[in-house]
């Protein structure tokens, strides 16, 4: 049997990882900045919010610490 | 819960360095393995585009000094797609290290399998006799295509993708040089106690003088800050050529 491929390239294999983390993972969440609007990571992170909703796709102020600290307390 | 937390710029992650380093990568330790903060930190890469010196910059070096951290920087696209997986998956702090220069590369992946990235450790990507080439990253993708340059050469290059850099592997770089005696480092980052470093001082700490055909050597960043100006950039980044050029300075010294 022929085991089934998928082609990606380097940014849609963390997308899909990211896809697969989000589906089958309920305790994992995203967050950082811009991630409602993820233009600046190539297609790594597209649509994630839309297809996971915007309580698990998290888009943060301008504040690294920040959401830095606050996902670790929660990990 | 397992949080992935995303710093668009490596640079800017800076300021998170307090809950990463003095407290992420101290709970299991100081609380005697009660407390694992199972988090990953993507931290990106991102070079070139006349972006200046404050948004380019390679920091791998600075979290895998750290103890207690894990830190990845996948080269290929399989490694993009399954260490950040395996990252999520552990029970330990991770910083996943990906560089832009890379969402290029193409390839047919099977379906996911979960590893523990307690297993992964470097792999040789590329068999070969004369001298290995060690990278990660970007710096594989620079040591496999000089690898193939070197070929048309005469010269066959052995390529090791160190892959998890904290915590640092040394066997496979060490039983590939002292099967080839020379050893050139590759790093995307700065010279003076770089990843580049640490891949020489292995070497020459667990390979016998007389087993080295020539010293070993490194391309890194000039130690200096990124440029802006593109004509700038072109000679500051090694490309393909430093490390063919590199490689051919090791095997005629």
């Amino acid at each position: 049997m022929i085991e089934k491929r998928t082609t990606y390239n380097y940014g849609t294999a963390i997308l899909a990882a990211f896809e697969y983390l989000l589906e089958k993972y309920p305790e994992v969440f995203v967050i950082g900045q811009g991630l409602w609007s993820p233009w600046y990571v190539g297609n790594s992170m597209t649509d994630l919010d839309k297809k996971f909703g915007k309580q698990r796709v998290i888009d943060t102020p301008v504040a690294e610490s920040a959401c830095t600290g606050a996902a670790l307390w929660q990990a | 819960m397992k949080p992935i937390v995303v710093h668009p710029r490596i640079d800017f992650m800076l300021y998170a360095m307090d809950a990463v380093v003095n407290q992420a990568a101290k709970w299991s330790h100081m609380t005697g393995g009660q407390a694992h903060p199972s988090m990953t930190i993507r931290g990106i890469i991102n070079r070139g585009g006349e972006q200046g010196a404050q948004h380019s910059q390679a920091l791998q070096a600075w979290f895998a000094h750290i103890p207690g951290l894990r830190v990845v920087m996948p080269a290929t696209v399989a490694d993009a797609r399954d260490l950040l997986i395996a990252s999520v998956l552990c029970k330990d702090p991770v910083v996943y290290i990906d560089d832009r220069w890379l969402y290029d590369q193409t390839d047919d992946l099977p379906p996911v399998i979960e590893f523990d990235l307690r297993l992964e450790r470097p792999r040789c990507l590329r068999l070969g006799s004369d001298l290995t080439i060690v990278g990660s990253s970007y710096s594989t993708r620079l040591a496999l295509n000089a690898a193939e340059e070197l070929e048309k050469l005469g010269i066959s290059a052995e390529v090791i993708d160190l892959r998890v850099l904290n915590p640092f592997h040394s066997e496979e770089v060490v039983t590939s040089v002292t099967k080839t005696g020379r050893l050139l480092a590759v790093d995307g980052g700065w010279g003076p106690c770089g990843i580049a470093s640490e891949v020489l001082a292995v070497t020459v700490q667990h390979i016998n003088p007389a087993n080295f055909k020539s010293s070993p050597s490194r391309v890194t960043l000039p130690f200096a800050p990124a440029p802006t100006a593109r004509n700038l950039e072109k000679t500051y980044y090694p490309d393909t050529n430093s490390v063919v050029r590199a490689s051919l300075n090791l095997m005629s010294s």
